[in-house]
């Protein structure tokens, strides 16, 4: 299996790649602004990692995603890469009054859907962000929530497109290994 | 010219010191010999090229540092990339001018730090942050981020319990996770905000730190040089995330960082050791130029930042 992960000049993407180098598969990381979407078809799946500012400032994310709804290829995005499907997909983005840079919650996730499979109903998790979507998308499903109703993870209803808003990354998330393994199961 | 000889002293197991700035344009080199003989001294952990006995001197120090209206506006303009999530830590810095009884030679002999460089004339670093060290193949690095008066009631507990300095913390531990994951595979966090003292001039702080491992590759004597400059900025001089922050940086602080901020690091034929070029005394003109910083998040305020930086003007002494 060949995975790429679209890096946005951030400074946690290879804590992805610490994990993801457990699995037998084919890992490339590539900068998310010199990478060409036509090269996207030699993946089997795509992953766009957090990242600063706003997912306009990425042109690539909303054009992989697209890729990911035609070609049915499985697509995971991180925070900015979370959000990034949110406003694809019609949902608005909104700045918060607190940003959560560092902080760990616990969040309640939907354990029947395949990204969260067999992980607790309540996981903690490790959050970096001051934007937030503000409300599910008709087309997505709500697959996790923070205490306080922000949306922390969707996934496409028809595709097998995921978002999540904290950081399975982050040493604060213990069960964002399983997160990520259970993508690449996907 | 740098890196063929790092390689080639790693390689030839030649102990030797090596210092680079925060920007990466004038790294030096030398053998111990060298170094020695261009008045350049270290003593990291014991480890020296010179023959000295520590002293104890009363230090004395007073402090010129950058007003405060300055700094406000300099700390609301990095806010505003904050609050945009353009940074989600990073850490500015500002130059104190200082007038004491003292030279940079007095500093070097009575500061107490586990890493100590007196660069000629020039400046001097009396650090106690490790940057990166090797053992037996494997690679360290010791995040440093929180620190309060230990003569406060409840100290220790106090800055465990404190969020914002929590929050500060995670964020430079992902950060350093992420950079050993760079150079070198099965990175996990040993220990986690573990609290050590440091007697000073002034008075004795508890510091939080944090222990991250990796294993290197076999050979990886051939490509240190490249990933320890793939390491820098240092992560907990500069923030997350490292590109966008570090313009940010450069936006809006006054002067080049140049050494300060840095690393320096030896190599005694086996394995390396490093700390970051902080606690940083320079010489310029006739002046002696205290440079200090702190991390600024989204929850941090002007004033408490403002005091935060001019704590850190102090020298930690024997006693």
């Amino acid at each position: 299996m060949k995975v790429i992960l679209l890096d946005n000049k951030d400074s946690f993407t290879y804590n992805i790649v610490n994990i993801l180098r457990c699995y037998d598969i084919e890992l490339d990381v590539a900068d998310s602004t010199l990478f060409s979407p036509e090269k996207l078809k030699e993946y089997d799946k795509i992953i766009l990692s957090p990242g600063p500012g706003l997912s306009d400032d990425f042109p690539i994310l909303k054009k992989a995603i697209r890729y990911s709804e035609e070609s049915m290829k499985p697509l995971l995005g991180i925070c900015l890469g979370h959000q990034a499907i949110g406003e694809y997909f019609g949902g608005q983005l909104i700045r918060m009054n607190h940003p959560v840079h560092g902080q760990r919650i616990s969040c309640h996730v939907d354990n029947s859907n395949p990204l969260f499979k067999e992980i607790p109903k309540e996981i903690e998790v490790g959050m970096y962000h001051s934007w937030t979507i503000r409300s599910t998308p008709n087309k997505l499903k709500l697959i996790a929530l923070s205490p306080d109703n922000v949306v922390l993870s969707f996934c496409h209803k028809t595709h097998p497109i995921y978002g999540v808003q904290f950081h399975p990354e982050s040493f604060m998330s213990k069960q964002g290994k399983k997160i990520l393994e259970n993508f690449l199961s996907l | 010219m740098f890196k063929e000889k790092f390689t080639r002293y790693l390689k030839t197991q030649t102990p030797f010191l090596f210092i680079i700035d925060f920007e990466c344009n004038s790294p030096l080199i030398f053998t111990l010999d060298e170094a020695k003989e261009k008045g350049v001294l270290f003593d990291v952990k014991g480890l020296r090229n010179v023959v000295y006995r520590p002293v104890s001197k009363t230090i004395d120090m007073a402090l010129n540092p950058i007003n405060q209206t300055e700094y406000f506006k300099r700390f609301n303009n990095v806010m505003k990339h904050l609050i945009n999530g353009d940074t989600y830590l990073i850490n500015l810095t500002f130059p104190t001018e200082i007038k004491g009884n003292f030279g940079l030679k007095d500093v070097f002999n009575c500061s107490k730090a586990p890493y100590k460089l007196l660069f000629k004339d020039e400046f001097v670093v009396f650090s106690p942050e490790c940057f990166i060290c090797t053992q037996n193949q494997e690679i360290f690095t010791y995040p440093m981020k929180g620190t309060i008066d230990a003569n406060l009631k409840n100290a220790e507990e106090q800055l465990l319990k404190n969020k914002k300095e929590e929050w500060e913390h995670n964020t430079i531990v992902d950060l350093m996770r992420n950079d050993l994951s760079m150079i070198a595979d099965e990175v996990v966090l040993n220990k986690y905000r573990f609290v050590e003292r440091i007697n000073t001039n002034a008075q004795d702080l508890l510091q939080t730190s944090s222990e991250i491992k990796g294993v290197l590759k076999p050979n990886y004597q051939e490509t240190l040089c490249d990933d320890i400059l793939r390491l820098l900025p240092a992560g907990s001089i500069s923030g997350a995330p490292k590109t966008k922050t570090v313009e940010i940086i450069k936006e809006n602080e006054i002067e080049e960082r140049g050494y300060y901020t840095g690393i320096f690091g030896i190599f005694d034929g086996k394995e390396i050791d490093s700390a970051v070029n902080i606690r940083f005394i320079q010489k310029q003109k006739q002046k002696f130029v205290f440079r200090s910083g702190g991390g600024i998040t989204c929850n941090s305020k002007a004033d408490e930042e403002y005091e935060e930086m001019l704590k850190k003007v102090y020298i930690p002494i024997e006693k």
